[in-house]
């Protein structure tokens, strides 16, 4: 009987301490939010501050409706920015692609060969470290304009790109950004 | 990292001031859509599709288009003119400004967002299906 009357006061104890993380996530972030607000309006009118506290709590309950469906958390890795140092050569290199691309299409009327690739894509687990490697790799990838991740398969562990220049077929570096 | 939430609300900004700065419905709609093509790049085409269900998109489109055709239909029946404006005008220059006009950039906005989204949505669904095809 006292056994139970602990694990009771024990689970309700837990419940409110998770209801208050609740409520200190969505008031965390509709301050943020109503704080960005207000640098965007460059006003503390009152009309502009109701707007902005409409406003933010709209992108809150968005937020709050991803986080009840299980959000991602991310823990970034400051040393994977250096991986980003080709990307500003990439997106040069695959506009003037994309340009001559277009040229071709438009006067000789020639189709691109788009493709799509599989390439090996180590996955890594659940945890946040790999949430955000995979994360980072995905959107750095689709910078440059003529290469996007289309979907992330984690049982195979690849990951399915669209080109619409395909590589050529030997090359051997990987098109994804920090794949070797 | 919700960097997708900043790009929601600024989404939200472009439609609220179109009256007052460049934007307005349609760009700030767009602008709203790319906020979960953000969680798309994070994430997966999976978490896209599980985020923007299709029925919940389908219905935000459909408030935004009602919403326009019910703000018409007041200033048809108030002053005798589709879309006449019935809400009084506030000072030159403040977001209540322009009457009736941040209203329909709202409606306006709901319907591009949800549209747009609906659009990326199925253009990946699609490019997922053309690879499935080739494939057998």
């Amino acid at each position: 009987m006292y056994n139970k009357a602990v694990l009771m006061s024990d689970r309700s104890q837990t419940t409110r301490q998770r209801a208050w993380r609740w409520v200190a996530y969505a008031l965390t972030w509709w301050i943020v939010l109503l704080g960005l607000w207000l640098l965007f309006v460059d006003s503390l009118a009152r009309p502009e501050v109701l707007v902005g506290l409409a406003a933010a709590a709209i992108a809150t309950l968005a937020a709050l409706g991803i986080r009840a469906r299980g959000g991602v958390r991310y823990h970034f890795r400051w040393r994977w920015l250096l991986l980003l140092r080709g990307v500003p050569a990439d997106v040069l290199r695959d506009s003037w692609l994309l340009a001559a691309l277009l040229w071709r299409r438009l006067v000789r009327g020639e189709r691109p060969a788009a493709a799509f690739r599989t390439v090996p894509f180590p996955i890594g687990g659940d945890d946040p470290t790999s949430a955000a490697r995979r994360a980072f790799v995905v959107t750095a990838t689709s910078v440059a304009p003529n290469t996007y991740v289309v979907r992330v398969d984690r049982a195979q562990g690849t990951a399915l790109i669209h080109q619409l220049a395909p590589d050529p077929p030997d090359q051997t570096r990987s098109p994804l950004v920090g794949m070797p | 990292m919700n960097v997708w939430l900043i790009a929601a609300l600024f989404g939200l900004y472009v439609v609220t001031h179109g009256q007052l700065t460049p934007g307005g419905g349609f760009q700030g709609g767009v602008v709203l859509a790319t906020a979960p093509l953000l969680i798309y790049l994070a994430g997966e085409y999976g978490t896209l599709r599980a985020l923007s269900p299709t029925a919940g998109v389908d219905l935000l489109g459909a408030l935004g288009a009602g919403g326009f055709v019910a703000i018409g239909v007041v200033g048809l029946i108030a002053g005798g003119i589709y879309l006449q404006n019935v809400v009084p005008l506030g000072p030159v220059g403040t977001v209540y400004s322009a009457g009736t006009i941040p209203l329909i950039n709202l409606a306006v906005g709901l319907e591009v967002g949800s549209g747009f989204l609906l659009m990326l949505s199925e253009f990946l669904a699609q490019t997922l299906r053309i690879r499935a095809r080739r494939k057998q």
